[in-house]
């Protein structure tokens, strides 16, 4: 479904190169987790992935469905059925939840040769996704995540994810800012999406979200790089010894 | 005023001295006769006003009027169903609202609906004047704080037709006061209104300014508004003029003591236009909201001017003006909000911010405050800049196109003017009319 070959990147106007040739393929109906510390170019990847213009890409390559994921613009890859869950989501004063979240439906729908969904069947859809993850309606009347507590907004997002039905989910951090009850909601929230034809990629600091939502794979990224790759015994590993050992490496 | 004799008049100025001397001038009755001579004389003392004049800086109509606009003098030939088309693509079309309808400046009871109860007279001006009632003779000309200015002394010259309201007890629903513009050649169209809301009632009016596509008419418009003490009024403006037309309007509000003020207006159309907005507080506790948005493509500019006058303590004035401007288009904004020295208490606060979708779009602000009280609150900003990339990436990861996530954030931008608008049906036409225009024009780019 995902294929990352060799990816470098840098940061469209500096030097820096964040990404260091990242390789990872991701098979439907798998969880992959990314774990490493901080500033490792875990979100950057993500960014890369949604197609964010701050970063170049300098080498490599990364296929989806077998498309070039590259050449696409920010919404193709989106109606395309890529979702990132931004780990820090942004407020949009003036744009009403509900209008944003109809249009990003029917433009995903209508780029995808599917009918839009009429008004009465999308605010039944939202209702229905918004009690799942204990969404308050009160929320949805705001604009766009404004005023959102940090918690709110993540579930905000994973609220997003369940209304768009993505294929290829991209967690950044969704669950720091959780609290314990949030966290296992919004871990339902995600499993219930599960399915043998989507995939995720789950990135996240603490074994604790790896209870919920069970990865097949789990990653290191370190310093631009995926240095380890192992089961879901490698999170517990992590959770125990910390980076100490990849930080030596990549120095 | 200085002399200008002695400079070449222009084709627009030669064009209004050539009809000061012809015989389609208006004439009668003498109370209006005299106020209409006084006007020419001002005209041919100041000429068209021009960058050196500081309230006409960044709006030189002798530069920019580049022909003479002479007078209407017969309207065209009616075409009812025409006029209906024009009057069904008003942003306002449909809301239940009594209507009275001036095409090519004069007025069409076929057009109109005037049923609004006993509480409300609307009158045409021009068939009022031989027999105006008092509350005409006592206000017209007099709700003018700077009747000297270019606008009102043209306006006056050839005022005539126009619409003349009171308002008695509370309206119960909306007069849209629509004025048509049809047709072709240049020339002037002169309205002048007059609303009279008397002690205790409560007005709605709207306004919509609507031109043949193709058209370069001169739309100058005065309306003079008085609002009694403890009276309300609603007033919304939409102005979609012709590609090609002038629309230059100049709106006089006096608020009696306890009155509460809303006027807002919403430009799309026009080459150029100017929207002035004098008001002057009469009385104490008196609210004053002045609120508008524009949204200008192509070479259009667009210029509000604003002044507000402190006489008297405790009033409250606020002022939030959106602009929206693309390609080369200019918005203008020049707010002068003065607070006398007895006006204690004063609350004024203003702001004008300008969303530029372009690097060739200008802004122009001039905010001014002539404070000369010591124990009031008031303050002033103006802000410029282009859409949020951060928004609009958030949007786009979404799903949504980037036209439309434009689209999306710029009605959100232009919505916060909406939201001084108090009726929640006009609200909705007005959102209705400025997604009119971001379809059209995201279609367009
Ligand atoms: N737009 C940017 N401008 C400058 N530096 C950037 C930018 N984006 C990322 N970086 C830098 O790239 C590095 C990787 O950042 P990134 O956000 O991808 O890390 P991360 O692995 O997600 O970290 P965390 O666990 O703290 O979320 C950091 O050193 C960061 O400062
Ligand atoms: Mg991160």
């Amino acid at each position: 479904m995902l294929d990352i070959k060799n990816l470098h990147v840098k940061i469209a106007d500096e030097d820096t190169e964040i990404l260091k040739g990242v390789n990872l393929t991701v098979n439907p109906g798998e969880v992959h987790a990314i774990m490493g510390p901080n500033g490792s170019g875990k979100s950057t990847l993500s960014y890369v992935l949604s197609g964010k213009e701050d970063y170049e890409v300098t080498e490599g390559s990364v296929t989806y469905d077998g498309a070039d994921l590259l050449d696409m613009e920010i919404e193709e890859r989106a109606s395309a059925g890529l979702f990132l869950a931004f780990q820090y989501p942004i407020e949009i004063p003036g744009v009403p939840t509900m209008t944003f979240l109809r249009t990003a439906l029917n433009a995903q729908r209508k780029a995808r040769g599917e009918e839009e969904l009429t008004t009465p069947a999308f605010m039944k859809l939202v209702k229905e996704k918004a009690q799942q993850l204990k969404v308050r309606p009160e929320m949805l009347k705001r604009p766009v995540n404004v005023g959102f507590s940090g918690g709110e907004k993540k579930r905000a997002e994973i609220l997003q994810m369940a209304v768009l039905e993505p294929k290829l989910c991209v967690l950044d951090e969704t669950d720091s800012g959780l609290d314990i009850d949030a966290l296992r909601v919004v871990a339902e929230g995600v499993n219930a999406l599960r399915s043998p034809d989507r995939a995720m990629i789950v990135i996240t600091h603490y074994q604790r979200l790896l209870e919920y939502i069970v990865p097949d794979v789990v990653h290191v990224l370190s310093n631009g790089r995926v240095v380890k790759t192992g089961g879901k015994e490698l999170a517990l590993e992590l959770e125990a010894n910390g980076y100490a050992e990849f930080e030596t490496e990549a120095a | 005023m200085q002399m200008n004799s002695a400079v070449e008049k222009t084709p627009a100025e030669a064009a209004y001295l050539v009809a000061f001397d012809g015989d389609g001038l208006p004439s009668g009755p003498a109370w209006l006769d005299s106020q209409r001579s006084a006007a020419r004389a001002a005209f041919v003392a100041s000429g068209l006003p021009h960058r050196r004049i500081e309230e006409w800086k960044y709006t030189d109509l002798r530069n920019q009027l580049a022909a003479g606009y002479p007078p209407l003098g017969e309207a065209p030939l009616a075409d009812v169903a025409r006029f209906q088309e024009m009057i069904a693509a008003s942003p306002f079309a449909g809301l239940d609202t009594a209507r009275a309808v001036f095409a090519d400046g004069v007025f069409r009871p076929e057009l109109s609906n005037l049923a609004l109860g006993d509480d409300v007279d609307i009158l045409s001006l021009a068939e009022c004047l031989d027999e105006a009632p008092d509350w005409v003779t006592s206000n017209l000309g007099q709700v003018m704080s700077r009747p000297d200015n270019a606008i009102a002394a043209l306006n006056m010259a050839f005022a005539r037709h126009g619409a003349a309201v009171r308002v008695r007890g509370r309206q119960e629903k909306p007069l849209e006061l629509i004025f048509l513009h049809t047709a072709s050649g240049h020339h002037t169209v002169t309205n002048r209104n007059l609303i009279v809301v008397e002690e205790g009632a409560h007005a709605h009016i709207l306004e919509s300014h609507l031109g043949a596509s193709g058209q370069e008419y001169l739309a100058n418009i005065v309306t003079e508004i008085s609002v009694g003490k403890s009276a309300v009024l609603d007033h919304v403006k939409v102005q979609m003029e012709a590609d090609g037309a002038v629309h230059l309007s100049d709106v006089n509000i006096w608020l009696g003591e306890n009155a509460n003020a809303n006027s807002f207006v919403a430009s799309t159309g026009a080459s150029v236009s100017r929207n002035q907005v004098f008001a002057e507080f009469g009385g104490e506790h008196t609210n004053l909201n002045l609120s508008g948005a524009c949204m200008l493509a192509g070479s259009q500019h667009c210029d509000t001017t604003l002044e507000v006058d402190h006489a008297v303590p405790h009033c409250t004035s606020r002022e939030l003006f959106k602009l929206v401007l693309d390609d080369t288009s200019r918005g203008i904004f020049q707010g002068k909000v003065s607070v006398r020295p007895n006006a204690q208490k004063t609350d004024g606060k203003q702001m004008a911010q300008a969303l530029l979708l372009a690097e060739t779009a200008e802004f122009d602000a001039k905010p001014e405050l002539e404070i000369f009280a010591d124990d009031v609150v008031c303050g002033h900003g103006a802000t410029a800049g282009d859409l949020d990339e951060e928004h609009l990436y958030y949007l786009r990861a979404r799903g949504i196109p980037k036209r439309e996530a434009m689209a999306l954030l710029i009605a959100a931008f232009i919505g916060e003017a909406f939201d001084e608008v108090t009726s929640d049906d006009v609200r909705e036409a007005l959102a209705g009319f400025a997604g009119a225009w971001l379809d059209q024009h995201t279609e367009r780019g």
